[in-house]
């Protein structure tokens, strides 16, 4: 249903969300580790 | 895009960290790096920045009063300088609800069904003119017409949605993230990425085991 290539269109644009080596504890016990991931606009 | 993966393994967690949401659970903290068009989290106007993702859950969590207040409150609050009139229109036709709903603004939210409830949520979130709706577990039905309203939506938002409806997120999703829980090396089960990918792609060849595993059904 994607009308173009999103990885085609990603190349070169600017990112809206980057996400770097996130962690999130409880009480010190890792619930999500070492996430990394960049987020491109909807729309540009 | 779309957060993917089996109860537990971090989906809403990390959508909590993207509009600061998670600082309201005193016993979480976070470590590592988020920005939002290059600007780190905490640079953000906490207020500023959850008007711009505005979080949606699977319950409805309406206001005890009308359909038309339900849409304007936020909007409102947040010092809305223009037409409220056309932006509660706009709000409820973006949701596909102007029709149905335009001669009874002055009636009890409350009254509708679940189904417009949950689009009367989405339409108070579009009211606050947002950039990245998040939305977790939003669609628990998988009901169509919610779906349709989710496909039109993301031709103007960066909607970003937890789920766990693959047949959906197949059919509507450009990008998919696959989360899953994996035990490190203190022996400990963590949520992790595994995977981040156009959906056709992470669907139809998906590069890690776990991910083919978990796309066909097979856990």
């Amino acid at each position: 249903m994607t009308a173009v290539d999103p990885i085609a269109v990603a190349v070169g644009q600017d990112a809206l969300v980057e996400v770097r080596q996130l962690s999130v504890f409880y009480r010190n016990q890792p619930l999500l580790s070492d996430v990394s991931l960049t987020l491109y606009p909807r729309n540009w | 895009m779309t957060l993917i993966g089996a109860s537990g393994s971090g989906k809403s967690l990390l959508l909590r960290c993207l509009n600061r949401f998670i600082e309201l659970f005193p016993n979480l903290h976070v470590s590592g790096e988020i920005n939002y068009r290059h600007h780190a989290l905490n640079e953000w106007n906490v207020s500023q920045l959850r008007c711009r993702m505005p979080m949606l859950f699977s319950r409805p969590s309406l206001l005890p009063t009308s359909i038309y207040e339900n849409v304007a409150f936020g909007a409102r609050v947040h010092g809305y300088q223009g037409d409220l009139d056309a932006l509660v229109q706009s709000s409820l036709q973006q949701v596909d609800l102007w029709q149905a709903l335009k001669n009874d603004l002055g009636k009890p939210a409350l009254h509708l069904s679940l189904e417009q409830q949950q689009r009367l949520c989405l339409a108070r979130a579009i009211a606050l003119q947002p950039e990245i709706p998040l939305l977790d577990d939003f669609d628990t039905a998988a009901t169509r017409r919610i779906e349709e309203c989710l496909y039109h939506l993301k031709q103007t938002y960066t909607v970003i949605m937890a789920t766990h409806h693959l047949r959906q997120v197949a059919r509507i999703s450009d990008w998919t993230a696959f989360l899953a829980l994996q035990t490190n090396s203190q022996g400990q089960m963590v949520g992790q990425l595994i995977e981040y990918a156009p959906t056709y792609l992470l669907f139809q060849r998906p590069e890690h085991p776990l991910t083919g595993e978990y796309v066909s059904g097979r856990f």
